[in-house]
């Protein structure tokens, strides 16, 4: 066992003996021996987080620590918790990755960046325990380092409950990281779990966030409000492979082989005879809606004209 | 080293009917030990029979780290096995001696200091 695991499970241990003391100094308000040993035991937690700040900060490691606990209370199933981490990392992951290399529309880091952002078990959780990851994490001396500005941005990803918030940080870690932390969320909801997320960086203060169940569903809900809409004019060449003009639908092949298909606009000139299999220039318009919930990209297409090509 | 000989002495003159835990590389065969721990466990009796003077000299070596000035680890305690919560402390502070799950072994010092009647 390390020392920083050793640390971290006195830690923990000093946490749950000083919430015994000060149960038992309740129950009995003049006993001179709890006031006495609840000092120690203070003390010894004073120590032991200067010691780990001594270790994170000599091994160059930022500490994550991650609790999930049931909204109940009770102990939330292995199962929920596994995928819960699984989603974090992938979370974590996909806004490194943007760092480093420009957001994205959708989750593909680079292997490289992949092993850079693992999370590494830093003390074995019991059940009931909150779970202690490190991340190497090199100190810049006077810049952030591309670590701090990730995990800056998850926090503040897990802040953001409007549009606005979502699409300006959307704009910096990408899609595909908003997607993540929509993921992360649903997990939460669908398990009922709370989770705490404590990041200590260097010798700083440590920062937390705090995510009840209800809190997971309010952050769900927003990242599903969120979509992006956009409309352009296009001029495509291409074989007119069906039209319906009772139905209103239509069908091209386009120059470079993809097949589109949409409705038939209602200023299309009607009563005109067109031939399928002969090439024409298309007047069409193309929507695109982009949902940040699930990251995927819906095309619609419709014809405006047809103009016989040769 | 003159952290435990200062507080083995003090408590020794003071009359505490103490015991002195004693940890950390201090004990190993380590050149310059940069580490150690002084424990002063007192008897919950003991405890409520200090004098001011003695009150004071244990309230200040609970209160004051002795860790920049001399590099140990000082706390004040008391441990009895008449008191409910004495096994649960007892194993707390073992483990920051480094007793953990049966699987490792340590050591700790006991220095005993008895009060006498001049």
């Amino acid at each position: 066992m390390s020392r920083l695991s050793d640390v971290l499970e006195s830690l923990t241990e000093a946490e749950i003996v000083t919430g015994e003391l000060r149960r038992l100094g309740e129950i009995d308000p003049v006993d001179l021996s709890i006031p006495v040993n609840l000092k120690a035991v203070q003390r010894r937690r004073s120590d032991l987080e200067r010691e780990l700040r001594s270790i994170l900060s000599f091994q160059q490691l930022d500490l994550i620590r991650y609790r999930v606990e049931q909204f109940d209370g009770s102990d939330p199933p292995a199962a929920a918790i596994a995928r819960s981490i699984d989603l974090f990392q992938t979370l974590v992951t996909a806004v490194f990755d943007a760092v480093r290399l420009g957001p994205k529309h959708i989750h593909q880091p680079s292997f490289e960046n992949q092993q850079l952002s693992a999370l590494r078990f830093a003390h074995a959780p019991s059940a009931g325990e909150a779970i202690h990851f490190t991340i190497p994490n090199d100190r810049l001396l006077a810049l952030e380092s591309e670590f701090d500005i990730t995990f800056d941005m998850v926090f503040e990803l897990f802040a953001a409950r409007g549009k606005t918030l979502i699409r300006s940080l959307a704009a910096r870690a990408g899609i595909a990281s908003v997607t993540a932390a929509r993921t992360w969320a649903e997990n939460s909801v669908q398990h009922g779990l709370s989770t705490t997320i404590t990041w200590r960086r260097r010798d700083e203060a440590p920062r937390t966030v705090s995510f009840p169940h209800t809190e997971a569903l309010l952050f769900r809900t927003a990242i599903d409000a969120v979509a992006d809409d956009s409309v352009t004019a296009r001029s495509e060449e291409g074989e007119l492979a069906a039209i319906d003009e009772v139905a209103r639908t239509f069908r091209l092949v386009l120059a470079d082989g993809t097949r589109i298909s949409g409705e038939i606009e209602d200023g299309f000139p009607s009563g005109a005879r067109w031939t399928t299999r002969r090439w024409y220039l298309a007047e069409l318009l193309r929507a695109e809606r982009i949902s940040y919930g699930t990251g995927a990209r819906d095309v619609r297409w419709s014809l405006r004209g047809l103009s016989p090509l040769g | 080293m003159n952290a435990v000989s200062m507080v083995a002495s003090l408590t020794s003159r003071l009359g505490i009917n103490s015991r002195l835990w004693v940890s950390g590389t201090f004990l190993t065969e380590e050149e310059n030990p940069d580490d150690c721990t002084i424990m002063l466990v007192l008897a919950n009796d003991v405890l409520r029979g200090l004098d001011e003077e003695q009150r004071e000299f244990f309230d200040w070596f609970g209160d004051v780290s002795l860790y920049d000035k001399y590099g140990c680890y000082n706390y004040a305690v008391v441990l009895d096995a008449e008191r409910p919560e004495h096994e649960r402390l007892g194993r707390f502070w073992f483990r920051q001696f480094g007793f953990h799950a049966e699987t490792r072994r340590s050591g700790v010092a006991e220095l005993a200091t008895v009060a006498t009647t001049p």
